[in-house]
């Protein structure tokens, strides 16, 4: 019966959609165009889109400002790095994310309880901080870490199929959840904090919420990084990793799930072809980003996003909406 | 029945006393007047009234349902779970929003669905959403507002983003509505409109009004009582005519001898 309930007709287009993509790049890759080198590149893809759809629910949608999405990822990372050297299968995965999940979750309630009541730049602070903290402990606990020199050597239970599965649900769960009552409530506390609380929204609790999802869905994107590279150490989780990811969620559009989508594709294949300018690479890339932020200073999508039910002229599918309503009058 | 009490309320900001010894009474299904020259505190009593600053002094009693609430220290979220909606002086709309959004926000507290429903769209959650648009449009049919669902909140005309503001606080099914200079900034037909419409509010739904409003046309043709504050004092109290007539709130609007 649940199940029933789940597969309504605006899931079902999405899934069906989902299952197009996957069909295009399992073709891609069994023609050879996607070849064990791009397929790393993709892999990447996924994992940024799954950082940035994460870290745009709490910097887009809940409007606060989020320095620390590397740590989260960090301990997605190490979560699996340890626990998969220990039971390399596929049970032991799961459980090393959900471990993983549990810690980034608690976390990000330690730090958004406190932080999160505040008005101003304190969380942006809290979260910068937390995520160094988490990165200097790694780095100082080598008896479960390996400190500097990190883990390598970790089960290859990854593949761009999981990658791409864990990607496509991230993105389901965020924009149902922003196009639902408790997300417009989010998007209410972005937009004017003290009008939300009149109108009886806790917004403490809707930052916490979105905080919290976006943390634990960047510990997924860290767990596929250390299970599909084999190789992690306290160096790719430093600030310019989380820097990295707000460009993403800046460039693409803040408060658009689709922009960090279209983002992360469009940022993940400019620096494929960048690679051959070599030490020119970072600064193509910056001027990359500087003309587009000129040219679309609200990002490549602003904050629009694709709608399936848009797309094919079928207002049924907007629960609630105006012609909806009026098609039901009618009948 | 009393529906909201106010006893010897008192405000201190450092050294300044923004309101002073206050003392107030709203029965249920009247319409409250509230007034005085600017900067008699009178925002500041909804503030203090709707949680957004904490009293000093003095307790806040609400009774919506023969149940007593204290509000003095409580936040301004709990205080609207209770039943007290208000609107804003300087307008606060959720303006990327649209206008239906924006109304049904302010029922996602009463009606919305939980997480769980809306991560998976349950049939629950279709349900939610549509009862939730029903009653908004109904709202918004009231103010002639309902072909405007659509329209972003931001590119609405002045006037009629006031009137947002209360189908925004009224789609929280309150007791108690207060209205922060509903038609400030209004010519004198939309004014007018905007009067007819309290009106009808009061009449048609079941709650109390208080109502803040500089236009005396406004304010001593609709309210039922009238309390005058100056410098965060009350000075008076009483039925229009009465506020019409009374030494102090002319001393205290035109300055007397």
């Amino acid at each position: 019966m649940i199940l029933m309930k789940i597969f309504n007709r605006t899931n079902i287009s999405w899934i069906v959609l989902f299952i197009l993509t996957y069909f295009v790049l399992e073709g891609l890759t069994w023609a050879g165009i996607i070849d064990p080198f791009y397929e790393i590149t993709v892999v990447n893809i996924f994992i940024n889109i799954i950082l940035a759809v994460g870290l745009n629910l709490i910097v887009g949608f809940s409007g606060q400002l989020a320095l620390g999405h590397a740590g989260f990822m960090a301990i997605g990372a190490y979560a699996t790095g340890i626990l998969l050297v220990k039971m390399p299968s596929g049970a032991g995965l799961i459980v090393s994310m959900l471990v993983g999940m549990l810690v980034a979750g608690i976390l990000a309630l330690i730090i958004g309880i406190p932080t999160l009541r505040l008005k101003g730049d304190y969380f942006a602070i809290a979260t910068l901080g937390a995520s160094e903290i988490i990165r200097i402990a790694i780095l100082n606990l080598p008896d479960l870490t390996n400190g500097a020199v990190g883990i390598s050597g970790i089960p290859l239970m990854v593949d761009w199929r999981f990658a791409y599965f864990i990607a496509a649900l991230t993105i389901l769960v965020v924009s149902n959840y922003i196009r639902s009552s408790p997300g417009r409530a989010t998007i209410a506390v972005r937009e004017d904090e003290i009008a939300a609380e009149s109108l009886s929204i806790q917004t403490t609790y809707y930052k916490n919420l979105a905080f919290l999802i976006g943390a634990v869905t960047a510990v997924l994107a860290g767990s596929i990084h250390a299970s599909y590279f084999g190789v992690i150490n306290p160096g790719q989780f430093t600030f310019n990793k989380s820097i990295d990811i707000l460009i993403i969620v800046v460039f693409g559009g803040i408060g658009s799930v689709t922009g960090s989508v279209v983002a992360a594709v469009v940022l993940g294949i400019i620096n494929v072809y960048l690679q051959q300018f070599g030490a020119l690479r970072m600064i193509i890339y910056a001027l990359v980003l500087i003309f587009i932020m000129i040219f679309r200073p609200s990002g490549l999508m602003g904050n629009v996003e694709f709608s399936l039910s848009k797309l094919f002229k079928r207002p049924q599918d907007v629960p609630g909406s105006i012609e909806n309503m009026e098609q039901e009058k009618g009948a | 029945m009393t529906l909201l009490k106010v006893d010897n309320l008192t405000k201190n900001f450092g050294g300044l006393t923004a309101i002073s010894h206050v003392d107030l009474e709203v029965k249920n299904n009247e319409l409250v007047g509230l007034i005085g020259p600017n900067g008699a505190g009178k925002t500041t009593l909804f503030n203090l009234l709707t949680g957004v600053y904490a009293p000093s002094e003095g307790s806040i009693t609400f009774n919506p349902n023969k149940e007593i609430h204290e509000l003095g220290g409580k936040n301004t979220s709990q205080i609207g779970q209770l039943g007290i909606a208000r609107t804003f002086q300087n307008i606060r709309l959720f303006k990327e929003l649209s206008v239906l959004e924006n109304v049904r926000i302010g029922m996602h507290s009463e009606l919305g669905a939980n997480l769980l429903q809306s991560f998976f769209r349950t049939k629950e959650y279709y349900r939610t959403e549509v009862e939730m648009t029903e009653k908004a449009m109904e709202l918004l049919k009231i103010f002639n507002m309902e072909d405007k669902a659509k329209t972003k909140a931001s590119n609405l005309p002045y006037g009629d983003q006031r009137k947002l503001e209360i189908v925004r606080a009224l789609g929280t099914n309150p007791k108690l509505l207060f209205l922060d200079e509903p038609a400030a900034g209004m010519n004198a037909r939309e004014s007018h409109e905007l009067t007819e419409l309290i009106q009808q509010i009061h009449n048609e739904f079941d709650l109390a009004i208080v109502l803040i409003e500089h236009d005396m046309k406004v304010i001593m043709n609709i309210s039922e009582r009238i309390y005058v504050l100056e410098y965060g004092k009350k000075i008076a109290e009483g039925k229009p005519q009465d506020i019409q007539r009374n030494q102090h709130v002319i001393q205290a609007y035109l300055g007397g001898e």
